[in-house]
């Protein structure tokens, strides 16, 4: 039961695609495409602290 | 007007050729997806950049089907080849076209709606997207419907020829739909559970597809969204699992072959002058060069011809030409993986989908330089069966005919009876004369090798 239910929870497939994506596969790709997305984002704070900090260092030469 | 036989999964449009031209026709039920494709600049931006093949839209009255809503005639790929024909190289290139196409769509509000390895092709010495129709507007929220084909198609096997063995890639010829996620998975070694692009992709792709297996999506239920920063994250970290797969072509016979032949410096000079001048009578505008290893003749013929094919077993000598071919930028070689004695067959359903090698020719050149002494005398074919093959494979022969006392040759009979008394120059001779009419033969220098230059007698029964 919990599967079908968290197969529900994604978006609806386009008209046209003729290739069975496989639940597995798009429960997969959400869930994988979160992680990474906060991964990213964490990277982005993280090189934007870098650069903010080395600005700071660099601003009294 | 024929269909092309790989050409019917997709109800949008189909392949079809009419008076010798190839054209795509687009379906009426595509006509929103393709029209905004068009008026977008989807396909003249991807055009652009050399990652889609060229079009040019014709007049609807050329259309096979009442369904039409429009008709465009592709250019001609110069060869179609098999993602099982391909190297490592040529795999793991066709990969990252694949994506960076899905990337360039995802910018410009499209999305690639398959990612079959058999959408690209190689042209002018680099790969090139060929369907047309495989794009559609991205909506809002939508998951990428191709990224189990994908990891199929494309990552499943580059990781097994990169972690396990080369060969691996053959296994597309078996699989034409993508070697299956959870069978890669099982194949892989064990340490690719550590690599976290590999984890994920493939092992916990496969884990989830066996556990929702029975799983159905309901499309009337909305829900859960794939924000579309979040899917370029996806397809970007795919890019990156790609890149990190590498392999180094060595370790093989044949990849180191070139360097390992018995020719005395005038004996190769001699062979070199001699193909050339061969190729300069005929002028031949396609040659396949059968053995082509690491395709040192196939640069030669290239100063003739403006497409080669170089067809080779090994797929370290193809790699290395394929690297060579990608570092000259030279437009007109195709390096592919082929063991000619059990080439490449029509398959797929009806046998219709993939042509077998004979179906692609006849060449208007086939070179097959130093290797008719290992299918004679290391394959056992005999050399009226070879003669019979050249024959459907190319108008004109460029052969060597290679002498039992010739070191190589006693390479081969080193730990066997010689059980061929046929194998000698007067046997060739007779063999190929029942196929080919013999116009000249000269002797390879010093070596007891023997150059021939023939040209086939009529067109073989099929």
């Amino acid at each position: 039961m919990q599967r079908s239910g968290t197969a529900r929870a994604i978006q609806p497939l386009v008209a046209f695609v003729y290739i069975d994506p496989s639940v597995g596969s798009l429960i997969l790709q959400v869930l994988a495409a979160a992680v990474l997305s906060v991964v990213a984002f964490v990277g982005n704070c993280r090189r934007a602290v870098r650069a903010f900090f080395s600005r700071l260092t660099r601003r009294p030469q | 007007m024929p269909r092309l036989g790989g050409s019917f999964r997709d109800p949008s449009g189909f392949v079809f050729t009419a008076g010798g031209t190839l054209y795509r026709q687009v379906n009426r039920v595509f006509a929103d997806e393709f029209d905004a494709c068009t008026r977008e600049g989807l396909y003249d931006a991807l055009i652009g950049e050399q990652l889609l093949v060229p079009h040019q839209r014709v007049d609807l009255s050329l259309a096979a089907t009442p369904e039409a809503h429009a008709v465009i005639a592709p250019d001609v790929v110069p060869f179609v080849s098999h993602p099982y024909e391909w190297c490592f190289g040529e795999l793991r290139d066709a990969a990252l076209l694949t994506i960076d196409i899905q990337l360039r769509a995802l910018e410009r509000g499209f999305v690639l709606r398959d990612a079959s390895a058999h959408n690209v092709q190689f042209a002018a010495g680099r790969p090139v997207f060929i369907d047309t129709l495989s794009f559609e507007r991205y909506r809002d929220g939508a998951p990428w419907a191709a990224y189990q084909q994908f990891c199929e198609h494309f990552l499943v096997p580059l990781a097994l020829m990169a972690t396990r063995d080369s060969r691996f890639g053959l296994m597309l010829r078996e699989h034409l739909d993508g070697i299956p996620l959870q069978f890669g998975s099982a194949l892989l070694p064990s340490r690719t559970w550590a690599d976290p692009r590999l984890l994920l992709h493939v092992h916990l792709h496969a884990r989830a597809q066996r556990r929702y297996a029975n799983a159905t999506i309901s499309t009337e239920i909305g829900g859960r969204k794939l924000a579309k920063s979040a899917l370029v994250s996806l397809v970007s970290n795919l890019r990156n699992a790609v890149t990190a797969l590498s392999w180094r072509p060595d370790g093989t016979e044949w990849a180191d072959y070139t360097s390992a032949t018995n020719y005395s410096d005038a004996s190769a000079l001699r062979k070199r002058e001699l193909v050339l001048e061969y190729l300069r009578r005929v002028q031949p505008g396609v040659v396949w060069d059968l053995g082509a290893n690491t395709g040192v003749y196939s640069r030669i013929a290239r100063e003739v011809a403006p497409m080669v094919v170089a067809f080779d077993a090994d797929p370290a000598a193809v790699e290395r030409n394929y690297r060579d071919v990608r570092a000259q930028s030279d437009q007109g070689l195709l390096p592919l993986v082929l063991d000619l004695k059990n080439p490449s067959p029509a398959l797929g359903w009806a046998h219709h989908e993939r042509m077998s090698l004979v179906e692609r020719g006849p060449a208007d050149t086939v070179m097959a330089l130093a290797l008719v002494h290992h299918l004679a005398l290391s394959g056992n074919v005999p050399l009226e069966d070879i003669a019979a093959f050249f024959a459907r494979l190319g108008r004109t022969l460029i052969v060597e005919f290679v002498a039992k006392v010739d070191s190589q040759a006693q390479r081969l009979l080193r730990n066997r009876p010689d059980i061929f008394p046929d194998y000698t120059s007067a046997g060739f001779e007779r063999a190929f004369g029942q196929y080919f009419v013999i116009a000249d033969c000269q002797r390879v220098g010093d070596a007891e090798r023997w150059l021939y230059l023939m040209t086939r007698r009529e067109p073989p029964s099929a």
